[in-house]
């Protein structure tokens, strides 16, 4: 294993970092958990720079170390803060305006593996078989989730839309 | 629609994060104590996965292309219930109202029913490529053979957590209920592991508690997520809970039971609703 190369690694931080916290913010609904997310994938990154630097595409490998690290800690609290959810009410989030909240509200509401589908089409713009590529499944399968997902996404913005008119 | 989709996404670009994103050197640095942290552990791994046999546990690299070698540890037990001889029943298209556990079902008072997003629409168990390398939806063939899925969900204040108690019910073509208690079983044993060095994921370990305790096929799984400290170990989450997975002719119930009381009477319960 060669010496990781500093420059490099800290290039390719500052140009994808951004990206990457759009697409977990959007994943996760949580900007404080999708950041910390996103600084842990980079730390991992940078543990294996060396090679991960070599990569086609070193981003795609951190977006999925940083949703795997995202879906363990969800997972792990998600009835947890559904329950509190019912109980509180759902908390608003400074700062994203109210277009952008009613979008994250609504792809929590969605299945994971759909949301998931979703966000990396139409926010980081992948093509089906590279979403089927990093997910793990086949072609048909995002398909069919991007599908639902958009159906789902498209009701529950409109029952939002019909909200607040 | 496809263009609408776009431009509600080129809003949420360029998000502000709570805080300034940590300088690069930060970044790097937290790499770093990550690895001296790994490397002081090693030695208590490899203690750990000796003691695993053949079917150890191997440090995965990250996400790599091609199945890990996460192998699960051996299961404890997996068995098939004894399966009597059920009455013919008529054949379903729907699942039926009624079938769903009640309040009544459930130990002691104060519950309330709720919902949960989460358990609609795809199989309890998908979404698990995020963390078990070879898993792959399309390996589990009961999924293309479902009529009808269902849900309840229950909650209530316990004595220091909120309890919830939530229940699957899916109903499969002729023959393909008992497909699919085979391919949870398969998932359980593909996916159900301890933590290895360097996981990039925490894992979730399933135990086999019992078999054979309610309906014609049941399984019982105890539970136990693992999880991120704050200092980057992975350690258990401390708590855990069960899953009960009962079948009945071609209806299967999941129940994920985060409460008190006993869960294969509520299990038994469940498979007299479907019954």
């Amino acid at each position: 294993m060669g010496v990781p190369d500093e420059t490099s690694f800290d290039a390719f931080y500052r140009a994808s970092r951004q990206r990457l916290f759009d697409t977990l913010y959007a994943l996760t609904g949580d900007r404080a958990e999708a950041q910390d997310a996103v600084h842990e994938a980079y730390a991992r990154a940078w543990q294996r720079w060396s090679r991960v630097g070599d990569y086609g595409d070193p981003e795609a490998w951190v977006r999925t170390v940083a949703r795997r690290i995202a879906v363990s800690r969800w997972r792990r609290t998600r009835n947890r803060l559904l329950a509190h959810r019912r109980l509180g009410g759902p908390s608003a989030l400074p700062g994203p305006g109210p277009d952008t909240v009613a979008l994250v509200t609504a792809l929590g509401q969605i299945p994971v593996a759909q949301r998931t589908a979703i966000v990396l089409h139409h926010l980081v713009g992948l093509p089906v078989a590279e979403i089927a590529s990093e997910t793990g499944v086949a072609e048909g399968t995002v398909k069919a989730r991007l599908s639902r997902g958009r159906k789902a996404l498209a009701q529950l913005l409109k029952a939002s839309e019909d909200t607040h008119v | 629609m496809s263009d609408r989709f776009d431009s509600l996404f080129e809003g949420l670009r360029g998000q502000d994060p709570p805080v300034p994103f940590a300088p690069a050197p930060a970044v790097r640095r937290r790499g770093r104590r990550r690895a001296h942290r790994q490397a002081a552990m090693a030695g208590v791994a490899v203690l750990a996965v000796t003691g695993l046999g053949a079917g150890g546990l191997v440090a995965t690299g990250g996400p790599e292309p091609g199945p890990g070698p996460n192998l699960p540890p051996p299961a404890t037990g997996i068995a098939t219930s004894p399966a009597g001889t059920p009455a013919p029943r008529p054949e379903l298209t729907t699942i039926p109202p009624g079938r769903l556990l009640a309040a009544a079902d459930l130990a002691g008072t104060g519950w309330a029913e709720t919902s949960n997003e989460l358990l609609e629409g795809e199989w309890y168990w998908d979404g698990a490529q995020a963390w078990c390398p070879g898993f792959r939806i399309e390996d589990y063939p009961s999924l293309r053979q479902r009529r009808d899925l269902r849900t309840v969900s229950w909650w209530r204040t316990g004595e220091a957590l909120p309890e919830r108690v939530d229940q699957i019910v899916e109903l499969f073509d002729p023959g393909a209920g008992a497909v699919n208690l085979a391919d949870v079983r398969r998932y359980v044993q593909l996916c159900s592991r301890r933590p290895a060095p360097d996981d990039p994921v925490a894992p979730i370990w399933y135990g086999i508690e019992a078999t054979g305790f309610a309906g014609e096929e049941s399984l019982l799984l105890r539970v136990e997520p693992y999880h991120f400290t704050a200092d980057d170990r992975i350690e258990p989450v401390g708590e855990f809970h069960h899953v009960a997975v009962v079948r009945v002719g071609e209806l299967v119930t999941t129940i994920v039971y985060q409460a008190g009381g006993d869960v294969r009477e509520v299990a038994r319960r469940a498979a007299d609703r479907l019954g």
